[in-house]
């Protein structure tokens, strides 16, 4: 619960200040570079590496899994 | 300037559309129904002295809607190579099984040769103006495991669309089918005849186990080395005894929770917790550890190993995409912590240096960092009381990994791009631990790993 708390209340309250961006700003926001995640297939083959090699995984959401090579 | 000022007026246009139609401004792409979106790359994966992977992997999307699309990703694999086994190196030449040695002061690997090929579809569909879902579910098949699973994702804007709140939850089912047919008895000896082949007199999937040919009185091996049986042969060097292919299963539970928040123009932020529940047969059913000598510290055999068959696994994920005035840079970190004993820290950064005209190079670079598992071990001492698990995987100990890497970047007609990337990765652990005895200070006790990956891509839209 603790870490629940950490994970999403203090960061809305931390940003639930901040300025607004209006929809006519968000022109850059909007490109494809920006997403969070702009090229999810090298995304997705790095973080199967990563969980083949090591014994932390995950973090982004959902994937990964469903190998044995871990 | 008048042009100027209409060129921005039309991007703001069409941005404020996007914001209107879209989730989030940050996959406010421009979809229209009948897109066909074609990701796809060729890697490959090779450590020095170790593991090869080639692979092809793909991600092919059709749009179907506003804001709907669904996505058919498949990836095939081929692995070669050798991995280590647990064993540590020592001064002396050690034999795992019949025409299997491995020299003195080299780290013994076991070599395979193994093809994986997985595939998962994803179904995003809005369900209002601000909701979207996505359902998904996958497959993955080596000759030695299997799994399936399916997951599914909620995403609802809030404050004007500056703020994004998700949920997912994935479930997969596993099954891990060692390629001796066998799943060896955790923390057994390696070398000493169970004798236990009568309990695998009903198979329900027998499979034959060849033997030395003319041998009449012999032992049933596993791939790791395990005489799990005996008996006698009946003729042209066929074992009489029949031995289902055993298997366990493995299920993995995973949920997270995240906020994306729109800081400013130029800024975005997102914030995620996850947690995931393992349970099954966790164990690695092709590691063994090596018992020394508590004086000498020789090696004087080997066991399999053993982990525990739960696991509770959490993340807390920050990631923070900013546009520079031309170019722009991904920042995240995750903690990661579990009930193995497992504290990881990962901070990764992408710099998107921009070339124009669509070209764009992208430098890139990871550093990771694990505790040990509570039961990790790089070796037992023989003679004293075995604990509830053992592992001696690399992968559980503690290790520091670094990755760098670069992208190149070109674009391919309108909307699609051409790229190759090579990284770097390399491991290191702890060579020479405190605790180790005699012999074993002259050996480097961990297996540190070096790898270069290759990968070619092509996306295009049709």
């Amino acid at each position: 619960m603790r870490a629940l708390f950490i994970s999403v209340m203090i960061p809305m309250l931390m940003l639930s200040g901040c300025s607004t961006v209006k929809p006519w700003d968000r022109d850059l926001l909007a490109q494809k570079k920006m997403q969070l995640v702009p090229a999810p297939l090298d995304n997705a083959l790095d973080e199967h590496i990563f969980f083949s090699k090591e014994a932390a995984s995950g973090g982004q959401g959902l994937g990964g899994g469903g190998c044995g090579c871990n | 300037m008048q042009l100027d000022e209409r060129s921005s007026l039309r991007s703001a246009l069409a941005a404020a559309s996007c914001g209107l139609l879209g989730i989030s401004p940050a996959l406010a792409s421009a979809d229209t129904p009948d897109n066909f979106q074609v990701d796809s790359a060729l890697l490959y994966y090779a450590e020095k002295d170790r593991v090869k992977v080639a692979e092809f992997s793909g991600i092919f999307t059709q749009t179907l809607g506003e804001d709907e699309t669904i996505s058919l990703s498949p990836t095939i694999d081929s692995i070669t190579g050798a991995s280590p086994t647990g064993a540590t190196s020592t001064d002396k030449t050690q034999t795992f099984g019949t025409n299997d040695t491995t020299p003195a002061n080299t780290l013994p690997v076991k070599h395979f040769i193994d093809h994986r090929f997985a595939a998962s579809v994803s179904w995003q569909r809005p369900i209002d103006r601000l909701t979207k879902t996505v359902l998904g579910a996958e497959g993955s098949a080596e000759h030695d495991y299997t799994s399936l699973g399916i997951n599914a994702s909620i995403a609802r804007d809030f404050d004007n669309r500056l703020t994004t709140l998700g949920a997912g939850a994935s479930a997969d089912f596993d099954t891990v089918l060692p390629a001796s047919g066998i799943v060896p008895q955790g923390l057994a000896p390696l070398g000493v005849s169970t004798n236990t082949v009568t309990a695998f007199s009903t198979p329900a999937e027998p499979v034959f186990k060849q033997v030395n040919n003319g041998v009449v009185a012999h032992t049933v091996t596993s791939a790791s080395g395990t005489i799990i049986g005996g008996g006698s042969t009946s003729s042209g060097g066929l074992d009489s005894i029949y031995i289902p292919h055993q298997s366990r299963g493995k299920e993995v539970i995973d949920g997270h929770i995240g906020l994306t928040r729109v800081i400013n123009r130029r800024t975005l932020m997102q914030f995620n917790y996850g947690l995931g529940i393992s349970t099954g047969y966790l164990t690695d059913p092709y590691k063994i550890i090596s018992m020394i000598d508590g004086t000498s510290g020789e090696t004087v055999g080997y066991i399999t190993e053993q982990r525990p068959q739960n696991r509770l696994r959490q993340t807390l994920y920050w990631e923070t995409v900013v546009h520079l005035p031309e170019d722009v840079i991904h920042l995240s970190y995750r903690y990661f912590w579990d009930d193995w004993g497992i504290r990881s820290h990962t901070v990764d950064v992408h710099y998107d240096f921009e070339l124009g005209h669509g070209f764009y190079i992208e430098p890139q670079a990871r550093y990771y960092t694990q505790t040990a598992a509570d039961f990790y071990h790089h070796s037992l001492i023989d003679g004293a009381s075995l604990p509830d698990y053992a592992s001696a995987d690399y992968r559980l100990a503690q290790m520091t990994s670094y990755t760098y890497g670069v992208k190149l970047a070109m674009p391919l007609g309108q909307d699609g791009e051409l790229s190759a990337r090579a990284s770097y990765m390399k491991q290191t652990g702890i060579s020479h631990p405190a605790d180790a005895i005699g012999v074993q200070t002259t050996q480097d006790l961990y297996p540190g790993l070096r790898a270069m990956i290759f990968q070619i891509g092509i996306s295009f839209k049709l």
